[in-house]
């Protein structure tokens, strides 16, 4: 007799009311369907209204609510900005020591001789911490930021680099955290995305649009990439040749049509469902707009993200609508500095980073002290970083190659413990030697500090549970205050 | 699992803790099932490591062909499918539903085996059929249609993440890959059996040189991911094979092969070693861009002349080769520093004299350092050009006597490099962490006593390995336990939007076990039987009562008694696919262009979509409108309008489209220029099929053809109320001097305002439920 029992059960045919609607819920364009669920008997009519995802949150009481990640596409050099190392300049112009183990670096850098860092470093804060003259602003916010000096990855290029940082793996077709995080604790708005992307150029991140998708998870609980101008999302508005009488009109016509398709049908949760997704399409077309309207903000405040400056201007924009989606309930937003591997100096470092730090120095202080002082921050998790660092070796005589063996990332507000710094590279940046910090743990942390477990949040695909983290990472402890 | 040199789970607690799986597991996992535990430890002696709970899996047993039960009730039994669905039905005390009406059927069908709507003229042809073949003709007649190819060879493109671009940061086109899309689609429509559909594509260059479909069918072995930068060329190499050997396990057998890359399968009695002993019947795989086509013989020939024609130009060749090497090697100093030196030696080594792993570290590392001729001669002292010169002109003139073969075909296809490259069990999946050589070899579950042997290789013709051979050759054997059953379990799902057994590409015990067991053997029996037949089964399956069924005339005790429809006592009603969607908006609105094949089409984006990706519109606007199928299929950027309808990721394998109702999908409809540019072209189609302009005629013209059907009265007077509101609000923004839409060469004696409310009448047909939706 053929053994039929499954030794467990993991994925079920989603054929359920309810797995249906939880299906469509919590990402994106998630209907209203607590409503739809209180029919169902699958939520007690006391419950407070929510995602149907909201089971799942409360692993940990979490303080971070909001996820602010700051990506500095193209890699930041960690020992020009917040990791300095005195023997890189000792050994200017010299190869490393022969006691360093050498690594493949994407442009063979391994052998070269070590280019100078011509910062000067201010202790700031209470803590002390030392941050170069390239980040002044962001320096005086130390006190909020614990810097982990010990990250490592696998990547030696951008995309499998930006991949994984995203998603967890090099190779493509895994969910992205921000999707992860979605799909963890649902939406606060159901009329605005729960992930949003901003890019500060029109260029997109290595690897495109996935970087922000959902791999093999559904649609619902990928990231949406916010457009310049009033119109946010991609077909939110109508076009200019339908006025929104017309709109409304067609709208409720269409309604009609589908409330009598549906009466000859009896109950049937997915058109039930594709009537409401119309409804909530035209609420984002009015509330979308208002989300992204920086004329509500004050002179003073636009001054404080940088706007009045062309150099600040175009990341700031960013930083300030990023706390306006806070307020609004978006879960998890990330900004990319330098979309497109701006970032990446292999050569004419000096000039490359004193742009792109500038141009992100002051917004990113602004976003911190603007979030501290309205009560936002402890409930905001705010990251910086990049897919890797930088060699201490030159490149092309003026530049660094990547370096993914040792990095600096930093997270503030949120339940994070600022004022300290975590891990350390060797003397010359190259490899994490203390309290070593793979992109695993790094995830795990974030989800952590956001309530959720990463050995629990757990998504069934293909006869395997999949985590975020990849079934590996721990949570780096020290960073919690 | 894919990091090399990482922790696994932490632990086998928080393992079980992870997978929310019970003490019970665990105790079963590590001393066997409860059951036997108590019956006595000597019940569960392994049989070669397993438990007899992992050997006794159902899916491992070989298939047998069961008895046909004897439903008490069979007048709804139109073939014995409806036995089988009919007794689990029957064991629930109810039945199956009535008939769907003939216009229900044509739509399902049509939809179901094109993709494409019914037009008015088939429906009512259809309806109106008083031969009682009639449904049996219907299904002949689409399955002898080319647009059956376009639909059915689309879910197989799906299953084995059929790309038209590399991926990764640069995304290249591979400017050939459309032919393996047009072969699929070819065999689907030829009905090429099934097995041998499978031995084309993995060693179709080895079992049918003289074929060339059969050397594009190959093109399968090169839909990987590839990294065109890649600075650690081994790994990519190994990243390859990896994502070959998962795809294969998934594919055919319906096994995540991949869940043991790393490590034991924790679930599956699928080992690592199994892992990498199906990877090594890839190893010497050479990814190139032509084959050679002919008969063995004529092959054999040019082969035996070609290495005769290469022995005399050898010498010259060789001296030509080192003069330019050592140019070569300054000119490119530079970008050769990334590479260790075994991928420079591969690279430095003559192409011919190359070995199979050599060719294969070419391939990544070689297209990394391209360099100009001029920049080559500019290393070469006079003498050196001189010789050079003289070289090139010694081989030119013995190149007008090379032999040629009887057929050269530019494809991406694959051929075996020699001596074969080893394959190792890796530690932790680690390319650098080989701990033991494995030998080409099935995992060993499926072995005879589930004992681990190698596998017997036999090379059908020299020149070949005969590694891809014989496992295409093992897994379309009759007896093999899960090919058949993992194909028709295909088909069922391509049917009823569920498979027999819920998860097409795991077969393993973290999927349910199927609903109806014996029924998914005697339809694999009956598969094998009819031949390898996929139209057999489409017509199996179509003309049971269970797939004629309504959706709509359903039992109350129905409803109550199979209330998720996990029994079949209704058709399940579906949503289109991504594919179906478009395809019916340019086929209603008289756009759709049937051009078939060719390389990737690319339609218009959304306005400044992607500045990144360089998606220019092909340049004929007709292109633009020809089926989804041929829609450029880019790893980084799928179609806008597909993406949104869940059009999969093709990075990986996808068992089953997911089916999301999201707002950007009401955007998307609503407010894209291109979906209201067809409903304008719908309504100017209506103008020239009613010259009259009588409303109603207009209003019953649209819904025949949208959505297949005549309306009521009630709908016809609904209608005509909106298009009158509707034309009313035009009118008075047309008096504001504000922009409106309507048909371009409106007739004169047409109302711009009343023709723009027409547009927004079909506007709101092509977004409402009953258009997207199948009954």
């Amino acid at each position: 007799m053929p053994n039929y029992r499954p030794q467990t059960i993991h994925y079920e045919a989603a054929g359920s009311r309810r797995e249906f609607l939880a299906r469509a819920g919590g990402g994106f364009g998630a209907l209203a369907l607590q409503q739809l669920l209180l029919q169902d008997g699958a939520v007690a009519a006391d419950k407070p209204a929510g995602s149907p995802l909201s089971a799942k949150v409360g692993q940990y009481l979490a303080a971070a609510k909001n996820c602010i990640f700051l990506f500095m596409d193209g890699g930041p050099s960690h020992i020009d900005t917040f990791d300095p190392k005195p023997k890189v300049n000792e050994f200017a112009g010299k190869p490393l020591p022969d006691s360093v183990e050498r690594v493949i670096t994407p442009m063979g850098v391994s052998n070269n001789p070590l280019l100078i860092s011509p910062r000067k470093w201010t202790r700031y804060g209470e803590s002390g911490i030392p941050v170069s003259d390239w980040y002044p602003h962001v320096g005086e916010c130390i006190d909020d930021i614990a810097v982990i000096r010990s990250c490592w990855a696998n990547g030696l290029n951008h995309v499998g680099s930006v991949c994984q940082m995203n998603t967890g793996s090099i190779l493509a077709g895994r969910p992205s955290l921000g999707a992860w995080v979605t799909y963890g604790l649902g939406s606060e708005n159901e009329n605005l995305p729960s992930f949003v992307v901003l890019l500060d150029n029109e260029k997109e991140p290595p690897g495109g649009s996935r970087v922000w998708g959902t791999g093999f998870m559904p649609a619902t609980y990928q990231g949406t990439r916010f457009r310049n101008g009033k119109s946010p999302i991609l077909h939110l508005a109508s076009p200019a040749t339908i006025g929104k009488q017309q709109q409304r009109s067609k709208l409720d016509f269409l309604d009609r049509l589908n409330r009598r398709h549906l009466d000859e049908r009896g109950a049937d949760s997915q058109l039930e469902a594709r009537i409401a997704s119309y409804e909530l399409a035209f609420r984002m077309q009015s509330h979308a707009p208002e989300a992204v309207d920086l004329g509500q903000e004050t002179a003073e405040t636009q001054e404080l993200y940088g706007l009045n400056d062309d150099h600040t201007k175009a990341f700031g924009k960013n930083c300030l609508l990023a706390r306006r989606l806070v307020e609004r309930g978006v879960r998890f937003i990330q900004l990319y500095s330098g979309s497109g591997s701006k970032w990446d100096a292999h050569s004419k470092i000096e000039q490359n980073h004193t742009k792109y730090c500038g141009s992100t120095d002051r917004p990113i202080a602004g976003l911190l002290k603007d979030l501290k002082r309205r009560g936002l921050l402890e409930s905001t998790l705010v990251i910086w970083g990049g897919e890797f660092g930088r060699t201490a070796m030159s490149e092309k005589g003026d530049g660094r190659d990547h370096n993914p063996y040792g990095f600096t990332m930093w997270m503030a507000g949120g339940g994070v413990q600022g004022g300290q710094i975590i891990g350390a590279t060797d003397d010359f940046g190259l490899h994490a030697v203390e309290d070593r910090a793979h992109v695993h743990d790094l995830h795990a942390t974030i989800l952590e500090l956001m309530g959720l477990d990463h050995t629990e949040l757990i998504y069934e695909h293909q006869g395997r549970p999949e985590r975020a983290t990849v079934n590996e990472g721990e949570v780096i402890g020290d960073v919690f205050g | 699992m894919k990091l090399p040199g990482r922790r696994q789970f932490h632990s086998w607690t928080s393992l079980t803790r992870i997978c929310e799986i019970g003490l019970s597991l665990l105790l079963a996992l590590t001393f066997g099932s409860p059951a036997a535990a108590e019956s006595g430890p000597d019940q569960d002696t392994p049989t070669a490591g397993f438990s007899e709970e992992e050997t006794s899996y159902w899916a491992f047993q070989p298939v047998t062909r069961p008895a046909v039960p004897q439903p008490a009730d069979s007048a709804q039994v139109h073939n014995p499918i409806d036995s089988f669905i009919l007794e689990r039905l029957h064991e629930k005390g109810i039945g199956l539903a009535p008939a769907a009406t003939r216009r229900e059927f044509i739509r399902r069908a049509t939809f179901d085996l094109w993709g494409l709507p019914p037009n008015p003229a088939d429906i009512e042809s259809f309806v109106n059929d008083a031969s009682p073949a009639a449904h049996e003709n219907l299904i002949d007649r689409l399955l002898d249609s080319p647009r059956y190819g376009e639909r059915w060879g689309r879910y197989w493109l799906d299953v084995v993440r059929f790309s038209e671009t590399a991926g990764f940061n640069a995304d290249p086109l591979r400017p050939l890959a459309y032919k393996y899309r047009d072969y699929v689609i070819r065999s689907f429509n030829d009905d090429t059996p099934y097995d041998r559909f499978v031995q084309e594509q993995l060693a179709g260059d080895e079992l049918f040189p003289a074929d060339e479909d059969a050397l594009i069918a190959t093109g399968f072995n090169r839909l990987w991911p590839d990294e065109s930068n890649a600075s650690n060329i081994e790994l990519a190499r190994q990243s390859m094979l990896n994502d070959m050997t998962a795809t294969v396990g998934a594919v055919f057998l319906g096994l995540s092969m991949g869940c043991a890359e790393c490590h034991d399968h924790k679930f599956d009695p699928i080992r690592q070693k199994d892992f990498y002993r199906l990877q090594a019947f890839f190893a010497p795989m050479i990814p190139v861009e032509s084959a050679e086509i002919g008969e063995q013989e004529s092959l054999d020939a040019f082969r035996g002349q070609l290495a005769e024609w290469e022995r005399e130009i050898d010498p010259l060749r060789k001296e030509l080769w080192e003069i330019e090497l050592a140019a070569r090697k300054q000119v490119t100093r530079i970008k050769r520093k990334k590479f260790p030196n075994v991928v420079l030696e591969a690279i430095d080594t003559p192409p011919w004299q190359r070995t199979a792993h050599q060719h294969q570290l070419a391939f990544w590392s070689e297209r990394q350092i391209e360099f100009k001729e001029k920049q080559i001669l500019k290393k070469l002292d006079e003498a050196q050009q001189a010789r050079r010169t003289d070289l090139k002109t010694q081989i030119a003139t013995f190149k007008e006597n090379k032999p040629k073969p009887p057929l050269q075909l530019a494809s991406m296809v694959t051929a075996d490099g020699f001596p074969v490259p080893p394959t190792s069990l890796l530690a932790g999946g680690s390319y650098n962490k080989p701990i033991e050589a494995v030998t080409p070899g099935y995992p060993a579950i499926l072995q005879p006593d589930c004992v681990e042997s190698p596998a017997p290789i036999d090379a059908p013709r020299p020149g070949t390995s005969g590694r891809r051979t014989t496992l295409a050759k093992w897994i379309t054997q009759p007896d093999n336990p899960l090919t058949a059953r993992v194909m028709v379990n295909r088909i069922w799902q391509g049917h009823f939007g569920r498979g027999i057994v819920a998860n097409a590409n795991d077969f393993g015990t973290q999927t349910q076990p199927p609903s109806h067991p014996q029924l998914l053997d005697w339809l694999a029996t009956e598969f094998v039987k009819s031949g390898w037949s996929v139209k057999d089964m489409h017509r199996l399956i179509m003309t049971s009562a269970s797939y004629r069924q309504s959706s709509r005339d359903v039992a109350a005790e129905s409803v109550e008694r199979d209330p998720q429809n996990q029994w079949y006592s209704r058709f399940p009603r579906r949503r289109l696919d991504a594919e179906a969607i478009r395809d019916s908006l340019l086929a209603v609105s008289g756009e759709l262009n049937l051009k078939m094949y060719g390389p990737g089409v690319k339609p218009q984006l959304p306005p400044n979509f992607s500045a990144r990706e360089g998606w220019k519109p092909s340049k004929v606007p007709a292109e633009r409108n020809r089926r989804s199928v041929y829609i450029l299929a880019k790893r980084n950027m799928p179609y806008p309008l597909m993406q949104v309808f869940d059009f999969p990721d093709t990075h990986e394998s996808c068992a089953r489209r997911q089916e999301t109702t999201i707002a950007p999908q009401a955007l998307a409809l609503l407010n894209s220029e291109l979906v209201l540019g067809l409903a304008e072209k719908f309504t100017a189609k209506l103008f020239q099929s009613q010259a009259e302009f009588d409303i109603e005629q207009l209003i019953r013209q649209a819904y025949r053809e949208a959505l297949g059907r005549d309306p009521n009265a009630a709908e016809v007077a609904v209608s005509s109320e909106f298009i009158e509101t509707q034309s009313e609000l035009i009118a008075r923004r047309r008096g504001g001097g504000q922009p409106s839409r309507f048909p371009q060469d409106l007739p004169a004696v047409v109302d711009p305002a009343w023709a723009g409310a027409l547009v927004d009448f079909c506007h709101a047909l092509l977004n409402c439920n009953e258009f997207i939706y199948l009954d």
